[in-house]
This record gives C-alpha cells, structure tokens and sequence, in this order.
C-alpha cells in the first residue's frame, strides 16, 4: 500500500496542488467578485437611498405644491417662477452670499496667522494646536447659544469694549455678531489644514530665501503664499459651502431676525416646508442651493484634482 | 481556518451593528395604533413645557392613565410656538399626535387642509353641541367652528392688556397713562440710565414673537381705525391710514418719545416679557391674565401689588380694543383612538380647570368665570372678564404664520432699525397679498 | 539666529489668540455660576462672589437631560462605529479593486459631499417617513449613517498602501477576505479610529435632522433639549449655560484623549491636497 500508493499519491498531491490552485484562482474570481460587492454595495446602496432619491425626489416636489399636510398635485415650474419674482428669495440669496463672505474670509486671514504662528513656534506647538482647534469640537449650539448671550445689550462684548450696540437686535449689524460666532466655531479646522500645507513647504525653499536676505512679507508673498495655493483654495471652497449651508448659528442665536436680517437660506428651506406648509416652494429654493453647491464643487474638483 | 475565521469576524461584525441597529430601533417605539385589547397609546401635543403648566398635564394624565389602564399616554411637549411645525410634521409622517392643544390662529390652516375630527359630544360627555356650548360665555367656539361643525374643547380663552408696574409710575409721580399721547409725555420721565446704561424704559414692545406682536399690533390698529385685515381674512388693511397711524405712533415711542427702548429687548421670544419681568419696563403689552402666573413664578420682584393690569391704552376717547385667542383641544381625523382621545381631551379640561385657572388660564365656561377660583384672582373681574365678555376673535388667516412673520418683521424693521412706516407697511403688504385667504 | 524681540511677538501674539478663542468658553463655564441678572454685571465678575452650584441640579431636574446625553451618545457611537466601517470597506474596494463603474462611483460619492443636507432634508424626511423610521431611534441614526467624507479620506489613505503587501498575501495563499482583516482593517485602524472620531462629534452636534425627525421628548439629543430651554414666558440663562457645560464636556474630553491621532489625520489628509 505505502509502495503502491506514494507514486500517485504524490503525483495526485501534485495535480491536487495545481488543480486547487487553479480553482483557487477562478474562485477567487468570483469570490473576489463577491469579495468586492461586499465591501461596496452598503456604501452604494446608502448614498442611493438617503443622498441621490431624496435629492432626485426634492426635484420633483419642487414641481409641485406639496405641502407636507396634503398631497402634492405637479404644478411645473410654477415654483420657480415665482421665486424669480420674489424680493425676499433674492435677498435671502444675496444675503447669504454675503454671510459667506463675512466669515470665510475673515475665517481664512486668521487661520493662516494663526498656522504660520503655531508652525514657528516650536516650543508648545502642541498647546496652541490643542487650543486653537478645541472651539472646532464645541457643538454649534452650544457656541451660538453662549455667543447670543455674551451679544446682549449688557453682555460680555460691549462690556469689555466699552460699546452699546444692540448687536442682535439691529437689523444692520445681526449678521456680523452671527458671522463672528461663526468663525469662532469653523476657524480650528482651517489652522489645522492650513498648517498641513505649510509644512508641505521646502525647508530648503524658506531657507534660501532666508540667506536672500528676504524679510517675512517678501517671505510670504513669494515663496509661502504661492506654496499655499491649493490649500488655499480648497479651505475657501468648503468654508463657503459650510456656511452657506449652516442652519444651527442663526436658528439659535436670531431665529432670522430681526426684520429678516439674519434669516439664509437653509433657514427659509426651513420655514417654508416645515413652518409655512409649502414644501413646493421650499424644495424650489432647495434645488437652487445644490446647485450653487454642484459648482463650487465641480469647481473645487478641478482646483484640486487640476493635472492630473 | 484562517479564511473561515475571517469571514466570521466580518459576519460577526455585520450581524453585530445589525442587532445593535434592532435593539434601538425597538426601543424606539412606534407611534400610537390601535388595539382589539383596548390597549392604545396616545399622543399628546402641548406648549406646556415648564412648570406649573406642565405639572398640571403630567398630573391630570396619570389620573387618566389610572382610570384607563391599558392606555398610555405620551406627552410631546414642545416649546410654545413651535408646536404647529412640529403637528405638520407629525401629520405628513402619517401619526399626528392623538390630541393636539391648538392656538386658535392656526385653526383656520388646519380646517383648510381638513385635517380635524368634529368634537365627539358623547365622548366628551354632553348631549349635543348646544350643550356643550351653553356652558361656555358666546363667542368661544367661533374660533373653531366652521360650517356649523365645532372641532375644539376650548383650554384657554383670553385677550392681551397692559401690564404695569405701577410702582416704577408712581416713583416718578406720574398716573398710570390712560391715553398713547400720556405714554408718549411720561417717557423722558422713566427714562432711567445708570453709568450709560438704560436700567428702564418706559415701555417694552414687542419683538421676536410674530404671532405676539400681530395681536398687539391689530388692536392698535383698531384703535386707529380699522384692523389689520378684515373680518373673513380676505384683505389687508395694512397700507390703510389707520395701519399707517397706528406704527407711526409707536415708531415715535421710541424715536421721539423715548418711551422705549427696544433694543433693551434681547433676541429670545417674547423679549418684551422678560425685559418687563426684570424690571427694566414700567410697561408691556403682550400679555394676559395668564401673565399673572410667570410674575408670580418667574418674576416675584415685580409680582403684584408691584404691577397691575390696565386695558391698552387709548388714542383718547375710543374704546380700548383688543382681540381674544385662545387654545382648545382638537383631534386629528387621522388618529386611530378618536373616541378616547377626545375623553382625554375632556379629563384635560375637568382636572386641569381650577388648576389652570389659578395660572391665569380661563377656558370661558361660565362656571368658570364666576368660580371662586377666577374671582379671587387679581384684576380678573375688574379687567379681563369685561373685555372677554364683548371681544371676539381674530381673523384666522390660512396662512397665518407666514403672515404674522411678515407683519412681525415689517414692525421689527419700524422700531429697530427706524424703517420707514409707509414703505415698511406697502412691502409687508405686497408680500401678504398672495397669502391671504380665497374669497368665498 | 532668532531675535528675542521676535520670539516675544511671536509667542505674545500666539497667547493673545489662545486666549481669544478660550474667553467664550471660560465665560460659559463662570456664567453658569451666576445668577440671571449676574451675567449682565458690568463689569463683569468672572469668579463669581457666590458661585451659584445649584444652576447644574435645577437645570438638570428642570429637564430630563441624562436621557438626552445617553440618547446622544447611543446614537453618535452607533453612527461613528457603522459608517466608519462601511466607509472603510467602500475607501477599500474604490482605493484597491478594480471594478466595472469604480470611477463613476468613486466621483457620484466625492459629489455628495457637496450636497448640502437643508438642500435634501424634505426628501430625506419622506423617505424616513414611508419607511416608517420618524421618531425613533432608527429615524436618528439610519439617514445620518455614512458620509462622503469617510469614504474620501479611507480611499485617499488606503491609495497609500502598496499593492506589493497585498500582493504578498495573495501569494502566501491568503484569500481576499483574510487579506482584508489581516492586513488592511489593521493598517487603516488609525484612520479609522480619528474618522470614529470626527463622525461622533459631527452627531453629537448635529441639530437640524433630530429637530425635524423628532417629535418625542425620551428621544432628544442634547442640541435639541438646549434649544428648548427658553420658551416665549421665561428664559433661564444661567440653567441654558450650566448644561451647555455639560454638553461640551464629553466631546472636550474625547478630542484631548485622541488629539495628536486626530489632529495627524487632518493634517494627512489636508497634507494630501497638494496633489
């Protein structure tokens, strides 16, 4: 039996080898197939379910007088003609650009003092980061709450600046108290990004310019800011989109008042479908913002991904 | 072994956030259905989200609870003035609450979009609707009766007056002011400022608070002439002369007068009540004889016999005028247990009702009105119960809320920021416009 | 080589900024200390004269928000913990496999990190609503499970690996499954965990979905039980400060515990944007 069998029990071990081997590998085909399948079809079946049909859905509705009491009845662009002929959309509009603008700009100036400190101070570098990015983690509620309490007539800020304005309660300078507890929330992130590029930054580079003779303007301007670029501009993008699509700060802190003044279009997507029974109306508006989205973002892609 | 080992973690890790995700989505709970067993839950909607308001609720529920075993009651209390949002919401997700405690500026939304049972007169004990509504004063039920049909239990039946703190009038020698030309003299004299900072004003106006405002703001334009909208809601008076007058009239309170200063007014509702609790107002004009439980409660330092109830003042020899609202019960058709809902809503109205009344609520039963309860409350029969007697109430827009804001922005724009009344009043009027109801 | 001068400049205005940022939150902490009228002193008292304790037991009678923080926290783990893992898996196939429609996939994810979520919230409610989720658990979790984001990073990180170590499994004989939990869950474990991270905060902040999806009390989130506190008859700043304390406290302490990991992957992956 030993004699007998070793011959082709070591070719059948062989073969054995080779066959499983090959099965192995058309198994592991399909396997691999299943394998793949397995580890995307979550992913993909989520962003199908709750980001692409409620999107494509909000389309429809948008064509509709939906309410969400009763049954939509399709209406055409019935919606949309009338959001062309509405002061108040256009001036929600407008003024959420320029809620945009009051923060992310202000937002981007400081991070970038505050990267190239944190980058340059070596010592208790892990402090300042640890600080600088700890308002990031604070709940938005919470910062808007505080924020509106320390904006009051007898609050904190004009106690400290000796000031008396009704920062929440006139129209004309609402949206600055928002912008500011705004940046104060958002700014962590961008310092830690934006730190990231900097070190991204040549040593050789700073140095040589450094034994130029260079003085830090000449520095930033020439050599820092040009590095920067593309985090830059990636930090300006997705700033402006965050904004533009934060609800929680001036739900909280003014609930879009007073006379408007506060109120962006999250907000009035909000009250229109959710207060004001017109989710027609309200998806309309909601189309408008994912499409100003859409373009920042087709524009960030090719920012971003430009060359390659 | 290796490969099976892995896969079982995956299976494992899958199964695991799976079950994870059964367990909390049992725990979650559905909403309320109906059961063979007489088992049921019921969903409950109220503003009553502090004490002593919610006390009361939690208090008559567990009695309900005790007399109906198997039922349970679950109550949605929800920061006054967002409940309507939240009742859309819960209507489009196909479970509106059981009961629901609606302002009656909202009824005329919801009749439109037929969404509410008719009262059940068995259920809540009667006979028919006659006996139901003779218990209560005339003109209680208007606010939720339409086309003969009532829809609501009233809870609260009430007007806005003025709430003084007479001792800040006194302190300054001055009577409390009868007439708006009085307020407009006296505020140069209560004008209080310690180290540049206004410790009182003379008045507090109201900001923030739309639906607030609106009825304020309606029952100064009566006085001025005419009200904001008509009687069916069908149009709006707000570019009037009398409209124009009235929000002159207070824009110059504050412009002119220095009488108020409403950027004391922080950016919370109902400011105007708090600045007036704190003691920074002599005056304030959105509240009720419900008013009476937040000093008490809230604001003890200014709590009568400090402060007194006075109707609006005048423009000078017309009458005062001020429209009522109120809160009644409703139930959606929608729900699954109408039948126990509106016995719900009934024990609400039993139980509830001295104790509502000693916060200042009054659900316009006669009984009621001339309870011991009722009269023993301060200014109750000198001021309220004459102005319920003969107001009625507001129009109910459709769109109610839209519109309030609309209004409310337009007289936030006019006392804060100075706006111009005309154009304030002519914009606000062109975005109403296509809210207002359909004629008919 | 550096100038005392410079360093003095350098670090006084790296403090002054320090200090900018911590004044908000070391005045909510002593505001929750003072009385109502208290908070509006001028000026201001910032260690109060009589610290003002029984804000924290009143406020945290006053509404049930230990069942808020467990609620919030229940959901943020459950969130953090499934769309971390699905999000890695789905970084894994799109950064490593080859498959028909990986590119149209890969870019329809990258595009909805652009969506705004106000921009989908009514067709995200009527869908949660036709699956009957409203108002539970479920409701809060399931729509808010997985983002762009994570799977953008793992994909952008997971690229990294080189394919020889994979290779070298598959020539040992392992299977793809065995290589996956061998060798991939493990070098991505970093990531994963910093992306847990971020993911839990993000739902621990989120207001906007539990405000609209929620309509029972036993189901607040904290956010959502910080909004109701003021209500049009009464405004109770101080109990509003003192558990906004409470709220920042867990995501503080969190955020110190993993912040250098935290911090190095943002810092990767705004690193990665040089291209």
């Amino acid at each position: 039996m030993p004699l007998i069998g070793a011959q082709p029990s070591e070719t059948g071990l062989g073969l054995g080898v080779q066959r499983r081997r090959r099965a192995g590998r058309i198994g592991r085909r399909t396997g691999g197939q299943v394998f793949t399948l397995a580890l995307i079809l979550p992913a993909v079946l989520y962003f199908l379910i709750w980001v692409f049909l409620p999107g494509g859905y909000g389309l429809y509705l948008s064509m509709t007088d939906a309410s969400l009491i009763s049954s939509p009845q399709f209406v055409g662009l019935q919606n949309y003609q009338q959001l062309l002929h509405s002061d108040e959309w256009w001036q929600t509009l407008w003024r959420t650009f320029e809620y945009a603008a009051e923060v992310v700009v202000p937002t981007l100036l400081i991070s970038l003092v505050m990267a190239r400190l944190v980058t340059r101070c070596r010592r208790g570098r892990a402090v300042l980061m640890t600080i600088y990015f700890l308002p990031y983690v604070v709940p938005g509620v919470v910062a808007a709450l505080v924020f509106e309490l320390i904006f009051q007539r007898y609050g904190l800020v004009n106690s400290a600046l000796h000031l008396s304005l009704a920062w929440l309660t006139n129209p004309s300078i609402a949206m600055y108290a928002i912008s500011i507890a705004t940046i104060w929330s958002m700014i962590g992130y961008y310092v830690i990004i934006l730190m990231a590029g900097y070190q991204q930054i040549p040593g050789e580079l700073i140095e040589a310019a450094a034994i130029d003779g260079a003085r830090m303007l000449q520095l930033i301007r020439y050599v820092e800011l040009p590095a920067l670029r593309p985090t830059l501009l990636f930090c300006t993008i997705s700033s402006t989109a965050a904004v533009m699509t934060n609800f929680g700060t001036p739900y909280v802190m003014t609930d879009g008042g007073p006379s408007n003044a506060t109120l962006t279009l999250p907000l009035l997507i909000y009250n229109e479908a959710f207060k004001y029974s017109s989710a027609g109306l309200g998806e309309a508006m909601a189309m408008v913002l994912l499409l100003i989205s859409l373009l920042l973002a087709l524009f960030q892609v090719r920012v971003l991904f430009k060359g390659r | 072994m290796y490969s099976r080992r892995g896969r079982l973690a995956f299976r494992a890790a899958v199964l695991g956030s799976a079950l994870l995700l059964t367990v909390v989505a049992c725990g979650g709970g559905g909403g309320g259905s109906g059961d063979p067993n007489g088992a049921a839950t019921l969903t409950y909607l109220t503003h009553f989200n502090q004490v002593p308001g919610s006390a009361i609720e939690k208090k008559v529920v567990n009695a309900f609870e005790k007399a109906h075993p198997k039922v349970k009651v679950r109550i949605m209390a929800l920061q006054s003035g967002t409940e309507f949002t939240k009742f859309q919401t819960l209507a489009s997700a196909g479970s509106p609450p059981d009961v629901y405690l609606a302002d009656s500026s909202i009824m005329s939304a919801l009749l439109s979009h037929k969404v509410l049972a008719p009262v059940d007169y068995k259920a809540v004990g009667v006979r028919d609707k006659n006996a139901l509504e003779s218990q209560y004063i005339s003109g209680v039920f208007d606010g939720y009766t339409v086309d003969g049909m009532t829809y609501g239990l009233p809870e609260e039946y009430s007007n806005y007056g003025s709430w003084v703190n007479v001792k800040a009038f006194k302190d300054a020698g001055l009577d409390v002011p009868t007439t708006w030309d009085q307020v407009c003299q006296d505020g140069s004299k209560l004008l209080r400022k310690k180290n540049g900072k206004v410790v009182q004003e003379e008045v507090a106006l109201p900001t923030n608070l739309s639906v607030s405002q609106v009825y304020f703001l309606d029952a100064v334009a009566r006085e001025f002439g005419s009200p904001l909208f008509n009687a069916s809601g069908t149009k709006s008076n707000l570019t009037s002369k009398a409209t124009v007058n009235a929000f002159t009239m207070l824009q110059n309170l504050v412009y002119k007068c220095n009488a108020a200063v409403p950027s004391l007014n922080s950016s919370t509702q109902g400011a105007d009540r708090l600045v007036f609790g704190s003691g920074q107002a002599a005056m304030m004009f959105t509240g009720g004889a419900w008013y009476l439980g937040s000093l008490k409660q809230q604001y003890k330092a200014v709590a009568p016999p400090i402060s007194a109830a006075y109707p609006y003042p005048t423009t000078g020899g017309a009458e005062p005028a001020s429209e009522s609202y109120g809160y009644a019960w409703v139930v959606p058709k929608a729900g699954k247990n109408q039948t126990l809902a509106w016995k719900l809503a009934k024990a609400l109205a039993d139980a509830g009702n001295e104790d509502f009344t000693q916060m200042g609520l009054f659900d316009g039963r006669k009984s009621v009105g001339s309870s011991k309860a009722a009269t023993s409350q301060p200014f109750w029969t000198s001021v309220w119960q004459p102005a319920l007697a003969h107001s009625s109430y507001a129009v109910s827009l459709a769109n109610g809320s839209q519109i309030d804001d609309i209004i409310g922005n337009a007289f936030d724009d006019i006392i804060l920021h100075h706006g111009n009344v005309k154009s304030a009043l002519q914009n606000a009027d062109k975005q109403v416009q296509p809210l207002l109801n359909q004629g008919g | 080589m550096y100038k005392p001068i410079v360093l003095i400049f350098r670090y006084g205005l790296a403090a002054l900024l320090a200090v900018l940022l911590l004044v908000p939150l070391v005045w909510a902490v002593s505001g929750s200390l003072h009385t109502n009228s208290g908070l509006f002193s001028s000026p201001y008292q910032w260690i109060p004269h009589k610290p003002q304790f029984k804000n924290y037991s009143s406020a945290w009678n006053a509404i049930s928000f230990g069942r808020e923080l467990v609620n919030s926290f229940v959901v943020g783990f459950i969130i953090a913990v499934v769309g971390v893992a699905l999000g890695q898996m789905a970084g894994y196939a799109l950064a490593k496999r080859r498959f028909l429609g990986r590119d149209v996939i890969f870019w329809s994810i990258v595009a909805t990190l652009m969506i705004p979520f106000p921009s989908i919230m009514v067709g995200v409610f009527i869908i949660a609503k036709d699956m009957g989720i409203t108002n539970s658990y479920l409701g809060l979790i399931v729509p808010g499970l997985l983002t762009g984001q994570i799977i953008f990073f793992m994909r952008q990180y997971l690229q990294g690996v080189p394919d020889e170590l994979l290779e070298s499994g598959r020539i040992d004989g392992a299977s793809e499954w065995q290589i996956y939990f061998r060798i991939v869950v493990p070098l991505s474990w970093p990531v994963m965990v910093s992306m847990g991270i971020l993911t839990f905060v993000g739902s621990w902040n989120n207001l906007l979905w539990p405000l609209i999806v929620v309509q029972t009390q036993s189901l607040y989130t904290v956010p959502l039980g910080l909004t109701q506190f003021s209500s049009q008859y009464f405004t109770n700043y101080t109990a509003v400060l003192a558990m906004s304390v409470v709220a920042i406290i867990p995501v503080i302490i969190l955020f110190l515990v993993a912040r250098r990991r935290l911090l190095d992957s943002i810092m990767v992956s705004g690193g990665a944007l040089k291209g």
